[in-house]
Order: C-alpha cells, then sequence, then structure tokens
C-alpha cells in the first residue's frame, strides 16, 4: 500500500460529507421518494461536500514539496470521490453524472479561487436552477 | 545557491519585489525589512511558490522555472512560511513522516529515523506522539520547523522562523541554523541578525537597499549615534533607554557624547533614508 493514502486519508477534513451524508440519510429514511428538485439540492450539497474535502490547513508548509499540489489534490479526491458517490447511490440515488459534473465544477473553481468559493459553486448553481425553474442537470 | 537577477513580482498595481539582484553562497543570510517591504514575497520565490514575472532565479545551479529542475530543487529544499498551518489532530511525528512522504521518501525506516531525529533538533521528542492541537503556538512552530527540516536539505528558506519561539528556543534555533548548509531567512529581530548572519540584506519597498555583514550596517551610524540626559528634537531618531538616558540618531551637536553603534541603529538609520 502506497505510504501517502492513510496520512491523506486523515489529513481530510471530513467533517462537511459527513454532515451532508447524516442529513441526506435521515432524507432518506423520512421520504418514500424524492422530488426532483430535492434531488438537485442533495447533489449541490454533496458536490460542495466533496470540494469543502479539499481544504488543506497545511497547504502554505507543504508549498514546496516535490509532490506537487495538484497531486496532493488528486489523491485527496481518489479517497473523497468514491465515499461520496457511496453515499449518493445510498441516499438520493440521483444521476451520478450530474454529480461528478457538480462536483467537477467546483473543483475546478477551488484550484483558481480557493475552496470556499468552490464548494459554493455547486450550491449556487443547484439553488439558480430551482429559482429559474430549470433542471439542475441542464437535460 | 541562490542568484537572483532583476527579479520582479507584481500584484495588481503593488510592485511587490522589484528588480531585485542578489547572489548568496552558504551561511545564514538574513532578511531585514518593515512590514510590507517585499520579504515574504521574495522568499516564496526563493521557495518555489511563486514564479517572478520577470528576471531570472537560479537556485543551487538550477532554474525554477523548469518543472523537473524545479521538482528536483524542492527535493533539496526546505521551506518554513510565515503562518505555517498543521493539521491539528495529527501528531508532531505524523506530521515529520507525512512531510517526509511528500519529499518522496518511501523507506519507512529511514522515515521514522528521520522523523526521531528532527523531533530531536527542535526539542519536541517528549511530545512528538501528543496532538498538535494540544501543543502551544512555540511548539507548533517547531514542528513546523522539523517539517522543513526533512532530508537535511541543501537550501532552507525560512520566513520569520523565531515567531512564537521564547528567548532559550531563539538559541536553540540559531545553533540549528548555524550548522544548516544555506539558511535564507526573514525576520524583524536584529538580534537574531547579529547573532546568526554572515551576509544581510535590507528590503524597503520591495528593493533591496542594502547588502553586506551585519558589522557593515551597524557601521552606517558610525559617528551618527549619541547619548544625552535630555531628548534631542534635532535628532532624526530618539528614544528613552533602560539607563534613563536618551539615545540619538542622526548628527550629533558639538560635545555629544557619541557612542558604539548597534545593529538597530543602522537599520533605523537606513530606515529613516529610505522614508524621506
Amino acid at each position: 500500500m502506497a505510504a501517502w493514502w492513510w496520512p491523506t486519508m486523515r489529513s481530510i477534513s471530513w467533517v462537511p460529507l459527513a454532515g451532508v451524508s447524516a442529513f441526506l440519510g435521515v432524507l432518506a429514511l423520512w421520504l418514500n421518494s424524492w422530488h426532483e428538485d430535492l434531488v438537485g439540492m442533495a447533489a449541490g450539497a454533496v458536490a460542495a461536500a466533496v470540494v469543502a474535502g479539499l481544504h488543506d490547513p497545511a497547504a502554505a508548509l507543504l508549498s514546496a514539496m516535490p509532490t506537487s499540489a495538484a497531486v496532493r489534490r488528486a489523491r485527496r479526491l481518489a479517497l473523497i470521490v468514491p465515499v461520496a458517490f457511496a453515499v449518493w447511490i445510498a441516499t438520493a440515488d440521483g444521476p451520478v453524472l450530474g454529480l461528478l459534473v457538480l462536483a467537477a465544477v467546483g473543483v475546478a473553481v477551488s484550484v483558481r479561487a480557493g475552496v470556499p468559493l468552490g464548494a459554493a459553486v455547486p450550491v449556487v448553481w443547484v439553488i439558480f436552477a430551482w429559482a429559474a425553474d430549470i433542471n439542475w442537470e441542464l437535460r | 545557491m541562490i542568484e537572483a537577477t532583476d527579479l520582479t513580482k507584481t500584484f495588481g498595481r503593488t510592485r511587490a519585489v522589484d528588480e531585485v539582484t542578489l547572489s548568496t553562497g552558504p551561511g545564514v543570510i538574513g532578511l531585514l525589512g518593515p512590514n510590507g517591504a517585499g520579504k515574504t514575497t521574495l522568499l516564496r520565490m526563493a521557495a518555489t511558490v511563486l514564479a517572478p514575472d520577470s528576471g531570472e532565479l537560479r537556485l543551487l545551479g538550477l532554474d525554477p522555472t523548469r518543472a523537473p529542475e524545479r521538482v528536483e530543487i524542492r527535493r533539496r529544499l526546505g521551506y518554513l512560511p510565515q503562518s505555517p498551518g498543521l493539521y491539528p489532530g495529527f501528531t508532531p511525528y505524523d506530521m515529520v513522516d507525512y512531510v517526509a512522504v511528500l519529499k518522496e521518501h518511501t523507506d519507512r525506516a529511514w522515515r521514522q529515523q528521520e522523523a526521531r531525529r528532527v523531533l530531536e533538533a527542535v526539542e519536541l521528542s517528549d511530545v512528538m506522539h501528543k496532538k498538535i492541537r494540544s501543543l502551544s503556538g512555540g511548539m507548533k512552530q517547531r514542528v513546523a520547523l522539523a517539517c522543513a527540516m526533512v532530508g537535511d536539505p541543501d537550501l532552507l528558506v525560512l520566513d520569520e522562523p523565531a515567531n512564537g519561539l521564547d528567548p532559550d528556543q531563539r538559541l536553540r534555533l540559531r545553533s540549528l541554523l548555524s550548522t544548516s548548509a544555506t539558511v535564507l531567512m526573514s525576520t524583524h529581530n536584529i538580534s537574531e541578525v547579529s547573532a546568526l548572519c554572515q551576509r544581510v540584506y535590507v528590503m524597503f519597498d520591495g528593493r533591496i537597499t542594502f547588502t553586506g555583514s551585519p558589522a557593515d550596517l551597524a557601521g552606517l551610524a558610525v559617528g551618527r549615534v549619541w547619548e544625552d540626559e535630555r531628548q534631542d528634537p534635532d535628532a532624526i531618531r530618539s528614544w528613552l533607554t533602560s539607563t534613563g538616558t536618551y539615545r540619538h540618531l542622526g548628527h550629533p551637536p558639538n560635545g555629544a557624547q557619541v557612542v558604539d553603534p548597534t545593529l538597530d541603529d543602522g537599520y533605523l538609520l537606513l530606515a529613516r533614508k529610505e522614508h524621506t
């Protein structure tokens, strides 16, 4: 097993994803079926939690490492994304591709503009889609 | 070790580093200057974290703008930023071990030995298995310093390494750094510079305005420092000392009791010159 995975796993803040998972879990137990708008909101929350997991408090200290920030980010995503998909399928069970696109856009924004803004993008998008009465997946 | 020619970095309308040229060999090099002088930006460029807008930079004989050479520099570089974040749930040992992993050290036994070595060097052996969240600010700073020292780097770039350290730890830091290959460090603490540095660069408004030894910097104020019972309104700077006399900087009046200048005097005189 590669030496990076366990410390990377421990360095990730799992709180956002755990919080969203717990909330969606309760909703899944409570609801018989998920309304399409609710699936969109859930996708925004899960995608935001994925992006939030990229927050690295030690980023400045690790900024001059031979292992680049991009590689460290990819490793984090490799650990977060499967968990997020498992949560998604076990709760809302919505379109995986839509969730993937939302998360990817959030990650892309976070690379340029920081994790808080990147995490806000999926949420803002699903709220906008709901307010404008358009499909959040643009189908 | 560090060769910079006309290095420039601009943020918006601000020229943080303005055509800086410097050349350093082995030893401890101090970077002095007021807040906002561009020290941190220069250090971030020297640590390969920030690319210059223009100018030429070579670190350890390599070009940091070329990706493969940048990786090679980073293998041989230790960097302590001004605000080094740490993982609160890690122990100092975990943190140093993770840094060793990111420095591509795959041999677990070597990493264990190295983690113990650097943590012992910063005197954290007794807390190496405690969570970082439970450590004091000075201890956290020493954990970050230990991380920078992993692999005994050829070049250490340290942004205010003595931040949060008590006097005893500062002394320990001095002896630690004096055995390192090349250290480029910024500091506000002038006594650190006089005790540690072979060479000093002073920055104001993004430019290097002084290069020389600590003695050369103090020498700028030779014949320009005097002490008196009363405050002198004609002095450039005056302050009350612990002995109850006033120390003055400027052109001493006739009959004034001129005293030997310190590094602070030289720096203050230079700072005054820059702001007039």
